[in-house]
């Protein structure tokens, strides 16, 4: 059963005072955090959020697409290790 | 590094006539048609072959070789990479690099400071993060974005980062 309508998506509340902190200041730092389970508000758009995997903060910057999404979903537990090939990476 | 790339490698015989199933190891597995000659690998073995014909097939390529013509050949290159010259690789566009042509690459901040080696690139679904690992074991994860990454240098094997605040604690 899915979360009732009424309560609103679930944000660890001291994570989302961080970042209206820091949108009040218009500062840029990286969050720490290990709450994979909050939702991508769109206040959080721009940031750059550490999310925890189990082992290590992963660098998560949030754009607007990830809004609703869980935090947890950019930030696989399970890392596979296979081979490069003629795979790419870009900056974005 | 490697003058070859792997691209993938053969997994089975398909059917009677020759043909070889590919698992691709490539972000485009339809960039096998374009190809003409690729070299088989086994250890120290590599052997050059001509692609005839190559298509899709559940999550493999189907390849038609000119060079073997039988199941039984084909049976007999089993487990073998597929390797191409760098000269086939395709053309990136601005900003995307090879994750082959990153790793090892030598990190810098923008003032100079080294932080370490590239030694892997995680592909989280959001942007693409960078392990640096530095002489004294720390591991460090850059995010790949514009304005952390300032300057990737594949030919003197270098790259520049400035990292925002809090990214190295």
């Amino acid at each position: 059963m899915g979360r009732s309508l009424k309560k609103g998506p679930y944000v660890e509340a001291s994570l989302f005072e961080r970042i209206e902190v820091m949108n009040a200041k218009n500062d840029k730092r990286v969050v720490k955090t290990w709450s994979r389970r909050s939702t991508i508000f769109p206040q959080m758009v721009g940031h750059t959020i550490a999310v925890h995997d189990g082992r290590k903060h992963v660098p998560v910057y949030i754009s607007e697409d990830m809004v609703g999404h869980k935090l947890g979903e950019f930030a696989p537990t399970r890392v596979f290790k296979g081979h490069a090939g003629d795979k790419s990476s870009g900056l974005r | 590094m490697s003058d070859r790339v792997e691209i993938g490698k053969i997994v089975a015989a398909h059917g009677i006539k020759g043909e070889v199933r590919v698992l691709p190891w490539s972000d485009s597995p339809e960039r096998f048609s374009l190809l003409h000659e690729v070299f088989l690998r086994k250890g120290e073995v590599v052997r050059p072959v001509h692609i005839i014909s190559a298509r899709p097939h559940k999550n493999v390529v189907v390849l038609g070789l000119q060079e073997i013509t039988g199941a039984s050949e084909a049976e007999a290159v089993k487990d073998w990479t597929v390797e191409i010259e760098h000269k086939d690789l395709l053309p990136l566009p601005g900003g995307r690099y090879y994750i082959f042509q990153l790793i090892g690459l030598k990190v810098f901040k923008v003032d100079g400071t080294p932080l370490g080696v590239l030694t892997d690139v995680l592909q989280t679904g959001a942007n693409d993060v960078y392990v640096v690992k530095s002489p004294e074991g720390r591991e460090f994860l850059i995010p790949a974005l514009k304005s952390v990454v300032k300057k990737v240098d594949t030919g003197n094997r270098e790259m520049l980062v400035e990292p925002m605040p809090g990214l190295l604690e």
